[in-house]
């Protein structure tokens, strides 16, 4: 016998009120590192994948759908630009590049980007098999794409049109796999790369299969978006604005946006952590209250373990440790319990953010919250420890 | 062994109870009676330490009780001095085995398995070892109060009011229960009742008033 295994006994007597605190308890915990784990991930996420790029450039639009079509590939485009303003653009004194970057097709939902091979380079992608495209048609994979659609060099495919699944098949037109990227932990890994010439080969020959028209010339060529990398950060200053003014095009900065995406997502994030807390706050009242009122039909036990030699302090520590038991498996359960969830939410969340969410790792926030579960236990057993503590022995036993 | 020198106790309600002095020889089976109301319970509270001296001095096996502090009182009223009571409180969520454990960890002796099992046999209690108590008769559950007040091997056992509620039969058999008990582990018994029947059995006695 020892105090962890008598308080631990009070506890199992007890099974009911018990499992309701912990789940209360764990219920509590769990969201909190849920929403922990999610925003860092995501965070991480959205600031990996802006690589180098310090302004994209699009069709005008919401500037937060082009950053989320053009650098995160989540939302669809907000429409075409001629690439002529784009090699116009590139040839700006304070610009160093300019990436153009054509989407709008898919296979089996993973987007086909049309660009070229500098790409890859901002993510620092490299090849593990096969070469870069060559040739329009010849397509490179991202690792998670080559993985999960089980293709390998030489394999061809027709895309479909529209940046989700179900879009029309481009019948006539196959790409050609030549080369598959290794795991870069970014964006990449989820696309489909050719060159930009694919996209316009495939759209024309549609065009006369289909006989459509079109609103502009045939030797116009078009692209989505581009990917600007500034020479100096003076750029950043008078840039944007100049764009926005002066061309057909908007100019997005990719760090403000994603700020202001994180800013909208924190004051969800916000709710509902003030809900957990509360759940929290809650299940430390319900700890205290079972506590207090198993105290008042204890009083007996408590004065007869008096008897039997236990000191004030002893009482005072087997109820404090209570509290603190039940904050530790609450704790180890909520953990548990959100780490769970999150690898159920990470199949969910990879198509949906086009990233790999990892879940099997501590936050330092975590280590954090395992105090506050600490403090929240030893807070709701203080006032019937200390009771415990001042039970008045021969009164008690005289009744 | 037990002696009282000039012991009075001042109630919060103000009236003052004075006991006699009290000198027991080691081994000695000792019975206090008095009506209820005279301070026997105070009294028995005062003996085992369960209530702090405020005038006089009790001297247990050479150990002024008002000499020691909270913490060693408590150990030692666990090391020295087993106490049963008229209606035995009981540890809702341990078994009769854990309860034994229990008061030997409180009492800072080694837990001894084996030693409680030789305890439990002559009580018949072997078989209801690893029972709750609430799943014992109140026989049994008497019997566990006496085998929780000797498993520390004490020098002294106190007794509340034993046999108050029981018939003769009853109270025959736990009166023979304790003499014979206190007898084979060496111990001085002092029993605290009202109950004049005992009287036939213990004749050495205190009468208070």
């Amino acid at each position: 016998m020892n105090l962890f295994k008598l308080s631990w006994r009070n506890l199992i007597a007890s099974p009911w009120s018990t499992t309701l605190n912990l789940i209360l308890f764990s219920f509590g915990i769990s969201i909190i590192s849920l929403l922990l784990t999610v925003s860092d991930q995501i965070k991480t996420t959205l600031e990996k994948n802006q690589a180098n790029i310090s302004l994209v450039v699009g069709a005008k639009g919401s500037p937060l759908q082009l950053i989320l079509s053009s650098i995160y590939h989540i939302d669809t485009p907000t429409g075409n630009i001629a690439l002529e303003e784009l090699q116009r653009l590139e040839k700006h004194p304070l610009i160093s590049s300019v990436i153009p970057l054509s989407i709008g097709d898919n296979f089996e939902g993973f987007r086909i980007v049309g660009t070229d091979t500098r790409y890859p380079a901002l993510f620092e992608a490299t090849l593990r098999q096969g070469t870069l495209w060559k040739s329009p048609m010849e397509v490179v994979l991202g690792s998670t794409v080559a993985k999960k659609l089980h293709l390998a060099i030489g394999d061809e495919f027709q895309g479909a049109h529209g940046t989700e699944e179900d879009g029309a098949l481009h019948e006539e037109q196959a790409f050609k796999v030549v080369g598959i990227l290794t795991y870069s932990g970014t964006v990449v890994d989820q696309l489909i790369l050719t060159d930009k010439a694919s996209i316009w080969h495939l759209h024309e020959e549609e065009h006369h299969t289909h006989n459509e028209k079109h609103s502009h010339e045939e030797n116009t060529k078009e692209v989505t978006a581009g990917l600007v990398q500034y020479k100096s950060p003076m750029a950043g200053i008078m840039l944007p604005r100049a764009i926005n003014k002066n061309t057909n095009m908007q100019a997005a900065s990719p760090t403000y946006e994603t700020a202001r995406l994180l800013e909208l997502l924190g004051v969800g994030f916000g709710a509902i952590k003030t809900l957990a807390v509360i759940i929290i706050v809650i299940s430390g009242l319900s700890i205290f209250i079972s506590l207090y009122n198993s105290l008042k039909e204890r009083k007996y036990e408590i004065a007869y373990l008096r008897v039997l030699g236990a000191k004030k302090q002893t009482l005072f520590g087997l109820i404090l440790l209570e509290g603190i038991i039940v904050a530790l498996i609450g704790y180890i359960l909520g953990i548990t319990l959100s780490h769970l969830g999150m690898y159920i939410l990470g199949f969910y969340l990879e198509e949906a953010w086009k990233f790999n969410f990892s879940t099997f790792y501590l936050m330092k926030e975590e280590f954090i919250l395992l105090g506050i579960a600490l403090a929240v236990g030893i807070g709701a057993a203080l006032l019937p420890a200390w009771q415990a503590y001042r039970i008045d022995i021969s009164t008690t036993l005289s009744e | 062994m037990l002696t009282t020198h000039q012991l009075s106790y001042q109630y919060t309600k103000g009236n003052t109870i004075a006991f006699p002095d009290l000198s027991i020889v080691e081994g000695e089976h000792f019975l206090i009676l008095g009506q209820s109301g005279c301070g026997k319970t105070t009294l028995l509270h005062l003996l085992s330490g369960l209530l702090r001296t405020q005038k006089g001095a009790i001297t247990i096996d050479g150990t002024n009780l008002s000499e020691l502090s909270s913490k060693s009182l408590d150990t030692f009223r666990g090391q020295y001095i087993g106490v049963i009571f008229q209606k035995p409180h009981f540890v809702k969520s341990l078994s009769v085995e854990e309860h034994l454990l229990t008061a030997q960890y409180l009492a800072q002796k080694p837990q001894d398995r084996q030693k409680i099992k030789s305890l439990l046999a002559p009580l018949n209690l072997l078989s209801k070892k690893d029972k709750k108590i609430s799943q014992l008769s109140e026989g049994e559950k008497q019997r566990v109060s006496v085998a929780m007040a000797l498993v520390n091997e004490p020098k002294l056992i106190l007794a509340d009011e034993p046999t108050a509620s029981l018939d003769d039969y009853h109270a025959q058999e736990v009166a023979d229960m304790l003499e014979e008990y206190a007898s084979k582990a060496n111990a001085t018994l002092i029993i605290v009742t009202h109950d004049q029947r005992l009287k036939k059995q213990f004749p050495k006695y205190l009468e208070l008033s």
